[in-house]
C-alpha cells in the first residue's frame, strides 16, 4: 500500500482508521458460520485422513499425495489457531503502532512493502539449500519420522522462532540478533552470542560448498554449466548497470534463457573429448576454485556478481518450487520406502550416523527448526513491514512455505529406489566407489525389497548423464535424480531426464554459490565489526586493506573446512552434516532464548510456555548431539573415540586401518576429528553461556513482574493495510475508507 | 479476470525481485517532501547498488 497524500500535516484524526478495533478483531475471529465451521471440518478430516495414510496404514506404497495434503492441512490448522494464540498471548501487536518502514522511512532500507511482496521477498531470502538436503539424508530412517519431525517441527518451534525473532526486531527499529542479544544478556551472553554465530556462520559455508563439490565431482557437464553462471552473473551485472538500469525482470528473464542453454550446452560438451578432458575435475580442484572464488567473488563490486546472480537465484527458487509442487500433484508418485526403516532403530546407518534420538532432528534443520533465519528474520525484513500485524503471515507464514518445501524435497528423495538411495548416499569408503561394490555393498545392509545389481546403477547414471552416481554423497544429486524421475513424467519423458538432473544440480548449486558469498560477506562485517572494539579502524568499511583481510580470514575458515571434507577417508559430509545441524539448531537455540528473554520482561509469564518448549526441545537434541559427538565410544558417532583410534592404531605403528587405507589417511582422520570434536567443544560451551544469561535473565524479569522494556519509542502510525493474505470483511471494508479518502492507491497501479 | 490475475502475478514478480524500487523512491520522495529533485532512474540505481555494498541483504541456507 502506497499513501498519495503529499502533505505530511495532515492530522491522523483527518484520516480513517489507522487498524481495525481489537473488539471487532475478536468477534470476527470468534464467528463461526456454518460455512466456516464446515470449510475447517473437511480440512481436519483431509488432513486427519491423510496421517492415517501415513502413519497407520501399512500398504506396499504410499502415494506422495498424503504427504501434501498432511502437511497442507496440518499448516493451515497451525496457521489458524495456534500462531493466533501466539499473537493474542505472547507478540499482542498493535497496528496503531507505526512500524520502523514507517517511522525511520527513507525511501530505501527503510520503505514500508505490501505484505504480499514481502512474504515472497523473505521466502525468497529464507529458503536456499538447506530443506533441500537435510530431508533427503534423513530419508535413511523412513518417510515417517522425517516427515512428523518436519511438519510438527515447523508448527511448535520453527515458525514460532522465525515469528517472534521478526516482531522483536521490528520493535526495535531492525536490529540484528546480534545487538539484541547484547541488550537483552548483558556483555558476557552478548559476545558468546556473536562468537558463536561467527563460528556457525563458518561451519554453515563450509558445508554448503562441500555439497557443490560433491554434487559437481567428476561430472564435467555440472562443471561446466554451474561454471556459466559466473559468466551470465557478470554480463547481467553489465546490463543493469550501464544498459539498461533497474530492468530486473527483464534481465533475469535473458539470464534464465541463458541458464537453460548452459544446462542444454553442457551435455554437448560433456560428450566432447575435449569437454570431457578440460571439466572433468576432481573433488580437491573444484573445492579449491569455489575457494579462490568465494575470494573474489566477495571483494568484487556487489552489482558485478552478487546482486544479478541473487536475482537469478530468487526467479529460479520461486519457479522451481511451484513447479515441483505442481508436479508431485500431478504425477502423484508412489512411495515404497518403509515407514520406519531398518537403521530408524539403529546408530550404524550408512547416510548419516548415529541414533533417531537426538540425529534425526539435528539432519534436519532447515524446513523443521533454522536459527539461520534468526538473521534474516532480525535485520532485514523487519524494515519493510507495512503493519504490526502482518508480522503472523510473513514471520509464521514465510517459515510454513520453507517446510513445505523440505516435504517436497523428502518425497523426491523417497521416490527413487531404495537400493539406489543408499548406494548414492553411503561414502566412497564402504561402497568401494565402482557400481559392483556398491551394489554387493548395499545387498549387504539387509534392507528388506532391496535388490540393487550392477545394471542399474549403471542405468541410472546414463539416463542422467553422468559417469557414475556411486557415493554421490551430500543430498543433492539423490534430490536431483529424484526431481529428475518426477518431471520427466510430466515434461519430456525419459530423453529429458539427464537434462531435469542437470537442472536440479544448477538450481541447488545458484542458491549455495549465492550463500556462499553471501554469507562470506556478512560475517566479514560481523568480524570486522567484532575487530573495530579494539581497533576502531576495522568498523571503516571503506578500508580496502581491512576489509580484504577480514574476507581472507572468513574464507581462510571455511575454506580450510571445506578442504577437510573434501579429503576425509571417512566421507567428509557423512561425518561433518551433523555438525552442520548442531549449529545451526544451537543459533536457534541460541535465538529462542533471546526471545524468551525479551518476551518475560513483557511481563506474561502465563504464555512463555510457547518459547520455552522449543527453547528446551532444541537444547536437549543439540547438547544430547554435541555430547554423542563428543563423548560417545562408538567411533563411527563420536569423534574423539574416532581420534583415539586411529592416533592408538598409528602408536601401534599400523599401516592401515578402518577405512583408512594408508598412514597418510589415518593422519588426516586424526587432524580432522580433533578439528570437528574441537568445534563440537566450542559450540557447546558458548550456546550454554548464552542460555545460562538468559535464563538468568527471564527469572530476573519474572520475579520482578516483568521489566522496562527494550522497545523503539512507540510512534503512532498513519497507515493501514489489512494483516494476512487475504482480508477480513472488517479489513475490506477499513481498506475501502482509505481508498475512498484517495490515501491509498491499489495493488498494481504504479 | 484472466488478465488481472496475470497482472496481479507480474506485479508480484515484479515487486519480489525489487524491479519497483524506483517508482517506490520517487513516491516516497514526493511524500517525504524532500527538497530537490529526485535521482534520475539511473543515480537511483548506481546509489542502490553502492549501498548495497555494505548492507547486505542476508541469504540463509
Amino acid at each position: 500500500m502506497v499513501q498519495t497524500s503529499g502533505d505530511g500535516a495532515v492530522a491522523t484524526s483527518d484520516r480513517p482508521p489507522v487498524a481495525v478495533d481489537d473488539e471487532v478483531l475478536a468477534a470476527e475471529r470468534r464467528r463461526w458460520t456454518p460455512v466456516r465451521v464446515a470449510i475447517w471440518v473437511a480440512i481436519a478430516l483431509l488432513g486427519g485422513l491423510a496421517w492415517v495414510m501415513l502413519a497407520l496404514v501399512r500398504g506396499e506404497t504410499v502415494n506422495a499425495v498424503w504427504f501434501v495434503f498432511a502437511a497442507v492441512c496440518t499448516y493451515l490448522i497451525a496457521y489458524r489457531f495456534y500462531s493466533t494464540y501466539i499473537e493474542r498471548r505472547v507478540v499482542r501487536p498493535d497496528d496503531r503502532r507505526a512500524t520502523p518502514a514507517e517511522y525511520k522511512e527513507n525511501g530505501q532500507d527503510y520503505l514500508p512493502m505490501d505484505r504480499r511482496v514481502l512474504y515472497g521477498h523473505h521466502f525468497a531470502a529464507i529458503a536456499g539449500a538447506g530443506p533441500l538436503v537435510g530431508p533427503v539424508l534423513a530419508a535413511q530412517m523412513g518417510y515417517l519420522p522425517g516427515t512428523l519431525w518436519i511438519i510438527v517441527g515447523v508448527i511448535l518451534a520453527g515458525a514460532v522462532q522465525d515469528y517472534l525473532v521478526l516482531f522483536f526486531s521490528m520493535r526495535r527499529g531492525g536490529r540484528s540478533l546480534g545487538q539484541m542479544a547484547r541488550d537483552e544478556l548483558g556483555r558476557v551472553g552478548g559476545t558468546a552470542a556473536l562468537l558463536a554465530t561467527l563460528t556457525i556462520m563458518i561451519i554453515i559455508v563450509a558445508i554448503l560448498a562441500l555439497v557443490v563439490v560433491n554434487a559437481l565431482g567428476e561430472s564435467p557437464w555440472g562443471v561446466f554449466s554451474v561454471a556459466m553462471t559466473i559468466p551470465i552473473a557478470l554480463f547481467m551485472g553489465m546490463y543493469l548497470r550501464y544498459w539498461r538500469p533497474g530492468k530486473v525482470s527483464e534481465v533475469s528473464l535473458i539470464g534464465f534463457v541463458l541458464l537453460m542453454a548452459a544446462i542444454v550446452a553442457g551435455g554437448w560438451v560433456a560428450e566432447t573429448s575435449w569437454g570431457a578432458t578440460l571439466f572433468t575435475l576432481d573433488r580437491t580442484t573444484i573445492a579449491w576454485a569455489i575457494i579462490i572464488y568465494g575470494f573474489v567473488a566477495a571483494v568484487l563490486p556487489v552489482w558485478l556478481l552478487l546482486a544479478p546472480r541473487d536475482y537469478l537465484s530468487t526467479f529460479m527458487k520461486i519457479g522451481t518450487i511451484i513447479l515441483l509442487a505442481v508436479a508431485i500433484v500431478i504425477v502423484r508418485p508412489e512411495i515404497a520406502v518403509p515407514a520406519f526403516s531398518e537403521f530408524a532403530g539403529r546408530s550404524d546407518g550408512p547416510v548419516v550416523p548415529g541414533p533417531l534420538f537426538p540425529f534425526l532432528f539435528v539432519t534436519i534443520a532447515c524446513g523443521a527448526l533454522s536459527g539461520f533465519h534468526a538473521l534474516i528474520s532480525s535485520g532485514t525484513t523487519p524494515k519493510l513491514v507495512e503493519k504490526e500485524r502482518q508480522t503472523r503471515f510473513i514471520g509464521y507464514g514465510g517459515m510454513l512455505m520453507e517446510s513445505f518445501v523440505a516435504i517436497m524435497a523428502l518425497v523426491a528423495a523417497l521416490s527413487i529406489d531404495r537400493g539406489i538411495y543408499f548406494a548414492m548416499n553411503s561414502s566412497a569408503a564402504v561402497t568401494g566407489g565402482t557400481i559392483e561394490t556398491a551394489a554387493a555393498f548395499v545387498n549387504s545392509l539387509g534392507l528388506t525389497g532391496v535388490n540393487l545389481t550392477p545394471e542399474m546403477l549403471a542405468q541410472t547414471a546414463t539416463n542422467v548423464g553422468e559417469e557414475s552416481v556411486v557415493s554421490r554423497t551430500g543430498g543433492a544429486p539423490t534430490l536431483a535424480v529424484g526431481l529428475a524421475m518426477i518431471m520427466q513424467q510430466l515434461i519430456g519423458g525419459s530423453g529429458l531426464m539427464a537434462f531435469w538432473y542437470h537442472f536440479a544440480i544448477m538450481f541447488e548449486a545458484l542458491f549455495i554459490l549465492t550463500a556462499v558469498d553471501a554469507g562470506t560477506r556478512v560475517a566479514r562485517f560481523m568480524l570486522q565489526d567484532s575487530l573495530g572494539n579494539f581497533l576502531p579502524r576495522f568498523r571503516d568499511t571503506s578500508w580496502r586493506a581491512g576489509a580484504w583481510l577480514c574476507t581472507a580470514i572468513m574464507v581462510g575458515g571455511w575454506g580450510a573446512i571445506l578442504i577437510m571434507g573434501v579429503t576425509d577417508p571417512l566421507g567428509g559430509i557423512n561425518t561433518l552434516f551433523p555438525l552442520f545441524g548442531i549449529a545451526n539448531q544451537l543459533l536457534a537455540a541460541i535465538a529462542l532464548a533471546v526471545c524468551l528473554a525479551i518476551a518475560a520482561r513483557r511481563g506474561n509469564v502465563g504464555a512463555l510456555w510457547v518459547i520455552i518448549l522449543p527453547l528446551a526441545f532444541a537444547t536437549v537434541v543439540t547438547v544430547t548431539a554435541s555430547l554423542y559427538k563428543i563423548f560417545s565410544p562408538v567411533p563411527g558417532v563420536g569423534y574423539w573415540a574416532q581420534h583415539a583410534a586411529y592416533r592408538n592404531a598409528l602408536e601401534r605403528g599400523e599401516t592401515s586401518f578402518g577405512n583408512a587405507k594408508n598412514v597418510d589417511a589415518m593422519e588426516a582422520v586424526v587432524r580432522n576429528t580433533f578439528i570437528q570434536g574441537t568445534l563440537s567443544i566450542v559450540f557447546l560451551v558458548l550456546t550454554l553461556i548464552v542460555l545460562i544469561t538468559a535464563v538468568l535473565a527471564t527469572l530476573r524479569s519474572v520475579r520482578a513482574g516483568g521489566r522496562e522494556n527494550t522497545e523503539d519509542p512507540e510512534v503512532p502510525s498513519r497507515i493501514y493495510a489489512p494483516a494476512g493474505l487475504i482480508a477480513t470483511p472488517a479489513e475490506r471494508e477499513l481498506e475501502g475508507q482509505w481508498q475512498r479518502a484517495g490515501l491509498t492507491t491499489s495493488r498494481g497501479a504504479h | 479476470m484472466l488478465v488481472r490475475w496475470c497482472r496481479g502475478l507480474v506485479w508480484w514478480v515484479q515487486g519480489v525481485l525489487g524491479e519497483d524500487a524506483y517508482i517506490r523512491y520517487l513516491d516516497h520522495h514526493r511524500r517525504a517532501g524532500h527538497p530537490g529533485p529526485p535521482m534520475t532512474e539511473r543515480e537511483f540505481w548506481r546509489a542502490r547498488s553502492d549501498r548495497q555494498e555494505t548492507d547486505l541483504r542476508g541469504r540463509c541456507c
